[in-house]
């Protein structure tokens, strides 16, 4: 019992002294624009400040080519609800700039295509422990859908 | 003749010098006499090393010194042979010097050049030990203390030991010629729990090569776990390593914590969130 009073308290105070997680935001240009979107990816690629602080537009580039590089982290597809909920997260990022890419991409009929790259975006930014958060802006990347949403709101969607 | 307050004072001066210069001659006298080892140590200062080992060699025969006094009486006799360019003979002294104390380390003062045959009697001691050891039991049947005598150098001429039933007042002395099994009597120890005893092992000139126990901090024997000299230094030895083990389990616990809290704090993690439009 004592053993396991021991454990206890050493497990709180360990996870007490642990920072709070930086928050990655995907920032959606809009509710509406949210409404369309079915899953996101996040991806983290390692940046060299001497050399490679402008690699956003040939990590888009490639990334819409298919091409996924070498990621130090990859969250895969998962929904955005998912993302919204705080769910999706990593705790292993190496120290210095950090490229995080998303990449949004939806099912609705988008020129006869259903699954697009919906909204894309970048931002190089360095993690570490009360950092403030890495707010991602995200861009159109293809025309809108000219249909209406499949849901009427954010809530709808997610709940 | 009447003196004055000057000359009182002179007076007693010149007494006490009078009555002082001699006990300090005396004192000085005494010490230059000193034991044979006390000369050896003075001669060995004055970097007579002839002087030294002679009188090393009658301090080492004249007999009756403690282990440790050996121990510098055959550093002494190592020292100077080497100086002397004796050097196997110096490394046999440092041998049997070793052979008392396999730690024993040299006089810090000891040039490098003498230092050969030190190194080389520790080379030849890592390859054969030769510390003397005594196991002790007791032999009920004969009311007796067994001693087994461990002498890989065949360095002890005598045993002495010394055994009293634990409570009595007196001990049975016992002597006799170095052999590996001895059995000491001690009325009583066929009925008691335990026996205490103190053992000496000697050489033939009567100095201590080893001494097992004091007079006043005798080793036990008996019921309660019969400890032979070699298992009670096992025994202190697993105290230490439990302890050392113990301290070294906190140790490294509190480094891994330590670290798992400043890589906890150096080391950041992420969490997604969702915003909507441009602040």
């Amino acid at each position: 019992m004592k053993t396991f009073i021991c454990f206890f308290w050493g497990f709180v105070c360990l996870v007490g002294c642990a920072p709070d997680p930086v928050a990655v935001e995907l920032n959606f240009p809009s509710e509406r624009a949210f409404l369309y979107a079915d899953q996101a990816r996040l991806l983290v690629y390692p940046v060299d400040p001497e050399t490679n602080l402008d690699s956003c537009p040939q990590l888009l580039s490639q990334l819409r080519a298919g091409v996924d590089g070498d990621p130090v982290w990859d969250s895969g597809n998962e929904g955005v609800c998912t993302f919204r909920a705080g769910q999706v997260g990593f705790d292993e990022l190496p120290s210095g700039p950090l490229a995080f890419v998303v990449d949004v991409t939806s099912t609705v009929e988008t020129n006869g295509s259903f699954t697009s790259h919906l909204f894309m975006g970048c931002r190089i930014a360095e993690v570490y422990p009360d950092a403030s958060s890495i707010r991602i802006e995200l861009f159109p990347s293809v025309d809108f859908p000219t249909t209406d949403p499949p849901v009427s709101s954010v809530s709808a969607k997610c709940n | 003749m009447q003196l004055t307050n000057k000359g009182r004072f002179g007076a007693w001066l010149l007494a006490i010098f009078f009555f002082a210069c001699p006990v300090h001659a005396q004192d000085r006298a005494a010490n230059v006499q000193g034991s044979p080892l006390e000369q050896a140590e003075a001669a060995y200062l004055n970097v007579d090393f002839e002087g030294a080992q002679r009188l090393a060699q009658q301090a080492l025969q004249s007999g009756g010194h403690t282990p440790p006094q050996l121990l510098r009486i055959y550093e002494l006799l190592a020292i100077c042979t080497a100086a002397l360019g004796e050097a196997e003979v110096s490394r046999d002294y440092f041998i049997l010097m070793l052979s008392l104390d396999p730690e024993a380390e040299l006089d810090s003062s000891v040039p490098p050049r003498l230092r050969g045959s030190y190194f080389e009697a520790r080379g030849a001691l890592s390859a054969r030990p030769g510390l003397i050891s005594v196991e002790v039991g007791i032999d009920r049947g004969e009311s007796a203390l067994r001693v087994a005598l461990s002498d890989p150098r065949s360095m002890a001429a005598q045993v002495r030991i010394h055994g009293r039933v634990e409570g009595a007042v007196r001990y049975s002395d016992f002597e006799s010629e170095a052999r590996a099994e001895l059995d000491a009597p001690i009325p009583g120890a066929n009925d008691a729990d335990r026996v205490e005893y103190f053992i000496e092992v000697l050489d033939q000139y009567g100095n201590q090569l080893a001494m097992e126990g004091s007079p006043f901090q005798p080793r036990v024997v008996g019921r309660s776990g019969v400890l032979t000299t070699e298992e009670r230094v096992e025994s202190n030895d697993d105290t230490i390593i439990w302890v050392i083990s113990a301290a070294t389990a906190v140790l490294v616990a509190g480094a891994v914590t330590t670290g798992i809290l400043v890589d906890q704090s150096t080391r950041a993690s992420i969490q997604s969130a969702v915003s909507f439009g441009s602040r």
